[in-house]
């Protein structure tokens, strides 16, 4: 887990793609290696699913892809130990419950064995998490948790309290994943009231679209999260070559 | 909350507690025990328990090492609870399964691995700022149980004699109390709120309004007037003696609920929702439709109620209900064909929550069917609960008192047919089955017939039986209904399947065409082609039953909306 930490040591740069979309394992992991060459240190590996209600239409079509070249829970572990064989970059798995509910331990496990050090299931809020949140404890896993622009500081403490591992992943705006315009007014005293409720290293992400974006927020947060953005950028079948390019403007990386 | 219950002595009391929703279930086998079992009769609970997700704890408490391996080499049990006396230190070495140490003093046991064990406090107060997992037991009753959960802040709550009519024999009704309070999300094993952060709070806010606005004297009063005055309640309880004659029966009653104001039950929760969603401040309903009777009748509540509607309907559906369609945009509402996914019911119900993530400071989901994350099951149960009661209450007048024998409904997510049975669950020899939609075959994407698939999985906020790939992703349905024509079912019934409350079938779109016609052409009642299908399951099994069975059936819909797809493809025919 040292690796979580290492990544906001001097402010986490997470980037968000879909597991095996760009076609395939082997395809889908240089995806993710050229994010590292970019400058990201944190990435974070979306397992593809049916029905991601928490996704704007950007990261639907994305799964759509990753679905249709047959990506499953148990491939995406296998680009995840691919991108581990090749760097010691953090790595967090993200995935709705239904596709690995049916044995979660193993799932948790495994995760761990491919070389994950966190795992977020957007579906599985605080009160059906116990059963998550202890076998990543027993695994050494960090369970990541969303906090969001509806969670009242009382549920923050709640969702919060005891969690020593990772960090907390604020999605900032309301909706589904997608990018915006810009920040919302409310950002600061969002992280304020999060850094109250926890001493965990805050994330901050939903809707970045540019580099103006992501320096705002890491003047505020201790790491930032883009998806959609870069998500788009497969859409448009950019070569692994120029996302590392982009992701270097994107993060100011020299 | 885990919810681990002590002293089963019997493969029937095993298959029960299970069924209940219980997570763990304790077997003792010192002979100090008054709920001692032999291993041949734990083998046998072993077995039953098997089919569902309930865990099964050797309890010990001075047998040697040798009595404890031979035991668990026996059963393969789950999980191994130690109490006082028992060989501790030998137990941790010899097994790496999960062991519940019971505290014996402040003090945590030398061999406790936090990372797998459970600490049990039966008489000690347990520290609540200890990180391990542990349960409470001892003297928790109903009264209590909730208190001592907030001081102690546990992980589970053991229960013995609290839940036991003498001792020994358990008290399910008990049992199922206990669950309530310290589960209220759930129906036994299945429910919950399986949505992002996002959502939480407005549905702890949903939940709020419900207990203190719609449980309210004030809010009862005004909805039963609308439902009087405006739906049309109550709907006849109609006996269709030829089509019975037809069929071989002498007494079939449906409930009409075709007669409703907009032609189906959806009305009763749509008017609900939205009359609560008005006193709490909302301007702007949301809904997602599938047959688009929930849509039509949620369009009507808006109107009437002068709430701004947005209705999302796949694609599919959008072409095989085109009445339905224009009568939705008619009364001011906006359609939103969905083209992702399988474009039907599901699809829709995934926009719906994409924008009620965006929208919920203004705008309330009026989810249509008795699914969806708690409170929403809950919520369309109450407000459907009028169908059962009144069928129950005119079919004893119209009878000279007496009670079915039989009720029938079709289930697609499951409203109408958890409105008739909830009035009829505590009648335990009133038979209950829910109609599923069996399609054209029974491969994957063939059909709707979730308890046939017997796999569990999530969907749309619940725990529930799901039609989904080998992969976990939601499988594709097929129904000729498209009110039927979706990949979960409702928790509730979910439960009452578990639990042997309710049974559940499937009727094919060649059996559901079939009854369409036959009701028609004998009563003069065109039925929608969802209740289309308890029909034919009555049909069906018609052969098979008592000729005097007093079955009741609830006619959730009127047919008129099917009519022109129905024509067009060929469906039906008409004598020219």
């Amino acid at each position: 887990m040292s690796r979580i930490k290492n990544a906001f040591a001097n402010k986490a740069k997470i980037a968000y793609l879909t597991a095996g979309d760009g076609g395939g394992v082997e395809q889908s992991a240089a995806y993710f290696l050229a994010l590292v060459q970019g400058g990201v240190n944190l990435l974070e590996v979306g397992i593809p699913y049916s029905d991601p209600v928490a996704d704007g239409p950007v990261i639907q079509a994305a799964m759509e892809r990753a679905l249709a070249v047959n990506t499953t829970v148990e491939s995406s572990l296998e680009i995840v130990a691919k991108i581990r064989a090749e760097s010691e970059v953090a790595m967090i798995l993200f995935t709705y419950y239904n596709p690995i509910q049916d044995d979660l331990a193993g799932f948790l496990t495994r995760a761990k064995q491919a070389g994950a050090d966190g795992v977020l299931i957007v579906d599985l809020p605080y009160e059906e998490s116990a059963n998550y949140r202890y076998h990543c404890r027993y695994l050494g896993l960090a369970p990541i948790n969303v906090i969001a622009p509806s969670t009242g500081k009382a549920r923050m403490k709640t969702v919060l309290t005891g969690l020593d591992q990772g960090f907390v992943y604020y999605a900032c705006q309301k909706g589904t994943t997608g990018t915006r315009d810009g920040l919302p007014a409310d950002l600061p005293a969002q992280i304020a009231a999060i850094r109250e409720a926890s001493q965990l290293p805050v994330a901050v992400g939903f809707g970045v679209a540019n580099s103006a974006m992501v320096e705002q927020i890491l003047a505020l947060a201790d790491g930032c999260v883009v998806g959609s953005y870069l998500v788009k950028q497969l859409e448009k079948k950019i070569k692994p070559e120029e996302l590392t390019a982009l992701t270097k403007d994107l993060y100011h990386v020299a | 909350m885990l919810i681990k219950i002590c002293g089963i002595t019997t493969p029937e009391m095993a298959r029960k507690v299970a069924a209940s929703g219980v997570d763990y279930i304790g077997l003792l086998f010192t002979k100090h025990s008054p709920r001692q079992i032999d291993l041949a009769t734990a083998k046998q609970i072993c077995e039953v328990v098997k089919d569902y997700d309930t865990q099964v704890v050797g309890v010990f408490f001075d047998e040697s090492l040798e009595q404890i391996q031979a035991i668990d080499a026996a059963l393969n049990l789950d999980v191994i609870q130690l109490h006082g006396d028992a060989p501790r230190a030998a137990v941790a070495n010899f097994t790496h399964k999960p062991i519940i140490y019971v505290a014996d003093s402040k003090a945590l046991p030398a061999e406790l691995n936090p990372a797998k064990d459970f600490i049990l406090y039966e008489k000690i107060t347990p520290d609540s700022t200890i990180p391990f997992r542990y349960f409470i037991a001892g003297g928790l009753d109903k009264d209590n149980v909730l208190t001592r959960i907030a001081e102690t802040n546990p992980a589970g709550v053991d229960l013995s004699s609290g839940v036991e009519i003498t001792r020994g024999v358990k008290d399910y009704g008990k049992i199922r109390e206990f669950l309530a309070l310290v589960k209220p999300t759930y129906y036994g094993a299945f429910g919950g709120m399986y949505v992002p952060e996002l959502l939480i709070e407005p549905l702890h806010d949903l939940t709020k309004a419900y207990h203190e606005i719609a449980l309210g004297d004030e809010f009862q009063a005004e909805f039963i007037n609308l439902l009087k005055n405006y739906v049309g309640r109550p709907t006849a309880l109609t006996e269709v003696k030829n089509f019975a004659k037809a069929i071989g029966l002498k007494h079939v009653y449906l409930k009409r609920e075709d007669l409703t104001h907009t032609g189906a039950h959806k009305i009763n929760n749509a008017l609900g929702q939205c009359l609560l969603a008005k006193k709490m401040g909302k301007t702007r309903i949301i809904a997602e439709t599938g047959a688009g009777q929930h849509g039509v009748a949620t369009a009507t509540a808006c109107a009437m109620l002068g709430l701004e509607c947005k209705v999302y309907m796949g694609q599919v559906d959008v072409e095989r209900q085109a009445p339905n369609v224009a009568k939705m945009r008619l009364l001011g509402a906006e359609v939103i064909p969905v083209t992702d996914g399988s474009a039907t019911l599901k699809d829709a119900v995934n926009e719906a929550l994409r924008d009620w993530a965006s929208s919920y400071e203004t705008t309330h989901y009026c989810l249509g069917t008795a699914l969806g994350p708690y409170p929403f099951p809950q919520i369309c149960a109450r407000f459907q609960s009028v169908i059962g009661n009144e069928a129950k209450a005119q079919f004893a007048e119209q009878t000279g008192g007496s009670k079915p024998d039989l009720v029938i409904a079709c289930v697609g997510g499951g409203s109408n047919a958890i409105g008739v049975f909830q009035a009829f669950i505590p009648d335990e020899e009133i038979k209950l089955v829910g109609v599923e939609a069996g399609g054209y075959g029974t491969g994957v994407g063939e059909n709707a017939a979730r308890f046939q698939s017997g796999r569990l999985g999530v969907l749309h906020g619940n725990r529930t039986y799901v039609l989904q790939t080998q992969d976990g992703q939601i499988a594709d349905t097929h129904s000729v209904s498209a009110g039927l024509d979706y990949a979960a079912v409702g928790p509730q019934h979910s439960d009452l399947f578990a639990t042997a409350r309710a049974s559940y079938d499937v009727a094919s779109d060649q059996e559901a065409l079939h009854a369409f016609q036959l009701l028609t052409s004998s009563e003069g009642i065109i039925p929608a082609l969802e209740s289309s299908h308890a029909l034919a399951y009555l049909i069906r099994i018609a052969k098979d039953l008592p000729s005097d069975c007093k079955v009741l059936v609830n006619l959730s819909g009127r047919g008129d909306k099917d009519l022109p797809g129905l024509l067009e493809r060929g469906l039906i025919h008409v004598a020219h």
